[in-house]
């Protein structure tokens, strides 16, 4: 980022290294988002040339590893080909878009049947059109976390990338854990939702939650920073509701267990790009939108390990003077009457600690309950019904 | 001996038949194949080993009982139910007996205990699971307190660690707060207060931390802000702090954090540092990137150069740690490069050399040999010794 | 005692399992069972393909190379079937014509040649026929020799 500066000062801006020819191609020349630029000239320059064996790539941060690497026999000549045969390819898609846009413009009272065919069509062409550009491989394979997620190609890598790896982590915790069934009936996922405990100052507390960790209570002490990434079929307009519960609230008298809701959220508006629900922005701004204010669990002495299960749903429509019991929870019941769809979920578990006391304090609640830690054999209350 | 015995009875037969003349007697002849003592193959016999169903359908069992003793998985152990060793069924929890088939497993049979009478097995898929809790409260304070102190063995060895560790980070916290109140108050002009100093300095160290761990100073700034604003409003929930007061105060806290915020920053080691604009920011980066490249790059280095590139680039307001390991392996790379000429010295007395060159073997990729050549000193750098010297 | 038969349950999930008297035995062959077993043995890491230490820049090269070869490859073929396609559209067309046109001349286009053998030297299928199409008088080679 900062030999770019200088190389920049020193070309003016324009790319024109070497001696083969993107610059003639729909790749280079377009009027293009500069998103789909690679953002290093100097990468970009190692990457549309050949590398010279003295100076090394500059992608190779370490000096010595750098100078003494060696490029793969006929690399360059055989990319040169390479990238002309994607990039005549990708040109057809561009010439398609520009018919299909021009369609769109004059028949925009024809059948709507017509329309959103092409509109579809449009949709996969617009990643088909970029997907094999290198820059964008290389800007989504090494930048993942800074790449622009309102273009649909970076969204189709970064789908790909979440399905192979933290997709099936997630379902894999919510079934072992029995997230799925004892809260909602099962999932199907739409969304990466991502967890993390902002105010955490221990390397091993900060940073993204991976699902069914064990957290301690003070490492939940507020509200968490959650991040809803979806990759298709939302528009600008988005609503979305949270909710954090616990499916393991002793509940004594029936023997048996109770859902309580610990953080409840709603109408958050959220799009591709602007998708993290930040703790600082519902404290000043929670009207209409919090309708249940962060508690954390905290488990009584004995009362074995609970589950904080976070579920994120798509909303229809935007609600307000949302009814519930925040004791006696039904999740169920509740994604029903408000017509919630959900798209995602997050767990992590929690059990009694010596934080548990301050923080119940802390929140104003009475000191918890302490149980026997011998497990009776006795059976649930209305058993013989 | 047998046959012979045979022969000699048949022989005599014969010979009595030839005397009796028209007499026809059928002679069967049977031997004795049963040993009168009996053999061992035959005492194979055990008694019942008193298999199957211990509780039937329905009946009511509590954890521990056994349901079914079996000889293989004859029946497959479904909900809430246990299988030993020898495949026994036994309950895990209080309820009643269900034999069922599974769907998943339609070729098996299996039992498992309904924890209520009128709950059938299997547990529909889609459906919450059905669970007993089982832990009696302790209604009893002082048997209460004395459970909840109670600690595993892991937990009461490791508290003096912990204890310890706790006592050193708080200590090093004050010290760290001490020394960035007085920094405030002696280099930067804000024109605080001392309690909003004070209020500061716990601020931008808290910023400092989360920063070390990761998260940028701007996320770090609304984090510390949010945890402030929220112990204010809990502290209203409990009762402990007014609404208005607690509103006055949230409004005085985002004021003075504004103000602040917009004239100290955070530099890459951890230190307060005057806020540069972003445009300041990279112009200063780019005329030092332009210095080094220049000046300082692709020739052979004297150590009042190396001092001054380690300077230039050893700045935390300008670069981030990472960018300055990167900056410090290109211009003051533990050894230059060979294309860098004027470090090179070819023709060299191997007998004699001087003082100021080192012999080093390379090889030549043109000509795929290797070929000694010297090499001066100074293209060698230790950045140890830069570092210790540039202070 | 059970509530649901076996029978309704193995009817709903439709599982069926056939009994048979001896040992199940795999389809597959002794000498590929061999070499199955071989390479369970191996640890997994090892059936790996050797990863290729390039940098980044050659990567996203080498992927580059891999996904334009993918999509020549893909069009190629894509060729050959749309060709192949018109082939026997146009050879049916015709049959079809001739059959209304001419039944006896179908019957003859159809009729089976028992005494002319294929040529079992040729094992390819292949897209065009060859200069010289049929060889009516096939001998094989060992016959010619003698």
């Amino acid at each position: 980022m900062l030999q770019r500066n200088i190389l920049r000062q020193s070309v003016k801006g324009v790319r024109t290294f070497g001696s083969h020819g993107p610059q003639h191609g729909v790749w280079s020349n377009r009027e293009k988002p500069a998103a789909l630029k690679l953002k290093d000239e100097e990468v970009y320059r190692d990457l549309m040339n050949k590398i010279e064996p003295g100076k090394g790539p500059a992608s190779i941060k370490n000096m010595s590893q750098r100078w003494s690497y060696h490029s793969p026999l006929l690399i360059d000549e055989t990319f040169k080909v390479a990238y002309d045969l994607l990039e005549q390819e990708s040109e057809k898609c561009y010439n398609r878009i520009d018919e299909i846009k021009k369609q769109l413009e004059q028949g925009s009272s024809a059948d709507s049947s017509t329309a959103s065919r092409l509109r579809d069509e449009l949709a996969t062409l617009e990643v088909d059109a970029e997907k094999f550009n290198p820059e964008v491989l290389y800007n989504v394979e090494y930048f993942p976390e800074s790449v622009d997620r309102s273009l649909p190609v970076y969204r189709k890598y970064l789908e790909r990338k979440w399905k192979e790896y933290d997709l099936p982590v997630t379902m894999q915790r919510l079934e072992q854990l029995h997230v799925i069934p004892d809260t909602m009936p099962t999932l199907d996922p739409k969304a990466n939702v991502k967890v993390k405990f902002g105010h955490n100052t221990e390397p091993e507390l900060a940073g993204w939650i991976t699902p069914g960790r064990l957290l301690p209570s003070f490492a939940v002490s507020s509200p968490p920073t959650i991040s809803v990434q979806e990759f298709d079929g939302i528009n600008d307009k988005s609503l979305y509701s949270v909710l954090l519960v616990n499916p393991d609230t002793p509940d004594v008298p029936a023997n048996s267990f109770k859902t309580s809701l610990h953080y409840g959220l709603c109408n958050i508006s959220l799009n591709y790009v602007e998708n993290t629900i930040k703790p600082l922005d519902l404290l000043l701004n929670p009207e209409n939108r919090v309708f249940k204010e962060y508690v954390p669990l905290l488990p009584e002495k004995n009362a074995q390990v609970q589950r904080a299960c976070l579920w994120v749903f798509r909303q229809e429509k935007e609600l307000s003077n949302v009814q519930f019991s925040s004791d006696n929870f039904d999740i169920r019941a509740f994604a029903q009457e408000n017509a919630l769809t959900a798209v995602g979920a997050h767990v992590w578990r929690q059990q009694f600690d010596r934080s548990v006391n301050g923080l119940r304090e802390k929140y104003g609640l009475e000191k918890g309950r302490v149980f026997h830690r011998v497990r009776r054999p006795y059976p649930l209350a209305n058993h013989d019904d | 001996m047998l046959h012979r015995c045979q022969g000699g009875m048949q022989r005599l037969c014969e010979e009595g038949l030839k005397r009796l003349g028209s007499v026809k007697a059928i002679t069967q002849i049977r031997t004795a194949t049963k040993r009168t003592s009996g053999s061992k193959t035959n005492k194979n016999d055990s008694a019942g080993r008193r298999l199957g169903p211990k509780a039937y359908e329905g009946h009511f069992v509590n954890p521990g009982q056994i349901i079914m003793r079996q000889r293989g998985t004859v029946v497959h152990p479904g909900e809430n139910v246990g299988i030993g060793k020898d495949h026994t069924i036994f309950a895990l929890e209080p309820g009643y007996v269900r034999f069922y088939y599974n769907p998943f497993h339609p070729l098996r049979k299996y039992v498992g205990v309904a924890l209520k009478k009128s709950l059938t097995l299997p547990t529909p898929h889609f459906a919450p699971r059905i669970r007993r809790f089982g832990y009696e409260e302790i209604l009893d304070s002082s048997e209460a307190e004395k459970e909840e102190s109670r600690m595993s063995r892991k937990e009461y060895l490791q508290r003096p660690k912990l204890e310890k560790a706790r006592q050193e980070s708080e200590y090093q916290d004050e010290q760290r707060l001490n020394k960035l109140v007085e920094t405030f108050k002696e280099k930067f002009d804000l024109g605080l207060s001392e309690s909003e100093l004070n209020t500061v300095s716990d601020r931008f160290l808290k910023v400092c931390k989360l920063f070390s761990v990761g998260s940028s100073v701007e996320e770090a700034a609304n984090q510390v802000t949010s945890d402030h604003i929220l112990s204010l409003r809990l502290q209203n929930t409990n009762g402990s702090l007014s609404k208005e007061d607690m509103e006055k105060q949230v409004d005085a806290y985002l004021k003075l954090v504004n103000k602040f915020d917009g004239s100290v920053s955070v530099d890459a080691n951890g230190n307060p540092c005057e806020k540069l604009s972003f445009s300041e920011k990279q112009s200063r980066c780019n005329e030092v990137l332009k210095t080094l490249e220049e000046t300082y790059s692709n020739r052979v280095l004297s150590d009042e150069d190396k001092t001054t590139v380690y300077s230039l680039i050893n700045n935390p307001l300008l670069f981030t740690k990472e960018e300055q390991t990167t900056l410090l392996d290109k211009y003051l790379p533990p050894v230059l490069p060979i294309s860098v000429k004027d470090s090179i010295v070819e023709d060299i007395d191997l007998e004699n050399v001087p003082n100021d060159i080192n012999i080093v073997k390379l090889f030549d990729e043109s000509t795929g040999t290797i070929k000694t050549v010297g090499r001066k000193k100074q293209a060698y750098s230790d950045l140890s010794k830069i570092s210790a010297s540039s202070y | 005692m059970f509530q649901q038969s076996r029978k309704v349950v193995i009817e709903q999930t439709g599982v069926i399992r056939d009994f048979i008297r001896h040992k199940r035995t795999s389809a597959i062959s002794p000498s590929t069972q061999r070499v199955v077993n071989q390479l369970s043995a191996i640890s997994a890491t090892r059936k790996q393909p050797k990863l290729i230490n390039l940098c980044n820049e050659d990567l996203i090269k080498h992927r580059t190379i891999t996904n334009a070869w993918k999509l020549y490859n893909r069009k190629k073929n894509e060729k050959r079937m749309a060709t192949l396609q018109k082939q026997y559209e146009s050879i049916k067309n015709a049959m079809e014509d001739l059959k209304h046109t001419s039944p006896e001349l179908y019957e003859a286009a159809n009729k089976k040649e028992t005494e002319k053998r294929f040529p079992i030297e040729m094992r390819i299928p292949t897209e065009y026929p060859p200069t010289k199409p049929w060889i009516y008088e096939y001998t094989h080679p060992s016959e010619k020799e003698k």
